[in-house]
């Protein structure tokens, strides 16, 4: 009877650990309106920074944890100052412009708080990277993420998938 | 003089090994087709590559470390999302847009929601990001200018 047991736990056992879950596995999302994704920054840990709009100018950056929930947001005015240059768990990094302030490069800390990397007289600072080098890193090791529109009512969703 | 031989001696051993050989080897190549539009290593020796032919039917080809081929697909305005040597998940628009993910046998998985569509970004369709190295190599386009086709060459580092 302990054979008959023994050898029974080890077969459900064998097939447990054979079934291979391919699919991946919605984790969590954020919705982004009538709206359309224009960057991601993966951070390595499972979160991103992300930045969507409507059009290039006007755009919203948000800095999202491994759990989805926002660490930092920010109105950003024009893409085309290259937006997300690095993104870690710990820090953000981005650049921005407008004709008023000119442009600039900001660091956020974990606890969300911003800062403008301080730039000498008559100079102004920026990221290397310049059109068309814009960073753009969707995965990690145990995930990715990609966006849904729906097709009745345009409202886009970004979602943070895990592999299996 | 046995102290000035054993120290002329240590000089010669620290300068040997520090000598990098850094002449990179070509390992094996695949079809770039006319065009190749987007790479990413796979950071174990293999990769991704989107190319197109003098047709414009673009497609996605998947290889393993050593060249063999893992998954092709014909495409359309694809972009490669994330690359590994166990996954692949790469946005199309051939028929709807959609998520593809492909496991290392080939096998293809759609990611999709009810009357949704689905897309990566938009700068990461309209100007996707390119891996060209791993640890251990590089990969390289090849031009052949007489025939106007390209082949993705991989390098390793020495």
């Amino acid at each position: 009877m302990k054979t008959t047991f023994t050898f029974l736990i080890l077969f459900l056992l064998t097939g447990f650990l054979s079934i291979n879950v391919e699919s991946a596995t919605e984790e969590w999302s954020y919705d982004c309106g009538s709206n359309m994704v224009y960057q991601v920054y993966t951070d390595g840990k499972g979160g991103a920074a992300m930045i969507y709009g409507f059009a290039q100018t006007n755009l919203t950056l948000v800095w999202f944890d491994k759990k989805g929930d926002t660490i930092y947001q920010a109105g950003i005015s024009n893409i085309m100052a290259t937006g997300i240059t690095g993104c870690t768990s710990k820090d953000l990094i981005y650049s921005d412009s407008d004709p008023d302030s000119g442009t600039h490069v900001f660091h956020v800390n974990s606890k969300g708080e911003m800062k403008i990397i301080p730039a000498d007289p008559d100079t102004f600072n920026t990221t290397m990277a310049m059109m068309p080098s814009y960073c753009n890193k969707s995965d990690d090791k145990k995930g990715f993420f990609i966006s849904f529109t729906n097709t009745n009512t345009l409202n886009t969703s970004f979602v943070r998938y895990r592999n299996k | 003089m046995k102290n000035f031989t054993f120290i002329v001696w240590l000089c010669i051993a620290v300068t040997a090994s520090c000598i990098k050989i850094s002449a990179a080897t070509e390992e094996w190549s695949v079809d770039g087709q006319q065009m190749i539009y987007q790479v990413a290593a796979d950071g174990k020796g293999g990769c991704v590559l989107i190319r197109s032919e003098t047709n414009s039917v673009f497609s996605i080809l998947w290889v393993d470390k050593k060249g063999a081929e893992i998954y092709e697909a014909v495409v359309s305005n694809a972009s490669i999302i994330s690359c590994s040597n166990k996954q692949l998940v790469y946005s199309d628009n051939l028929n709807d847009s959609e998520i593809v993910q492909v496991d290392s046998k080939g096998g293809t998985t759609k990611i999709s929601k009810p009357d949704e569509e689905a897309y990566g970004s938009y700068l990461g369709n309209m100007m996707p990001s390119t891996v060209m190295s791993d640890k251990k190599g590089f990969f390289a386009v090849k031009m052949d200018v007489l025939i106007s086709r390209q082949q993705l060459v991989r390098f390793s580092n020495k």
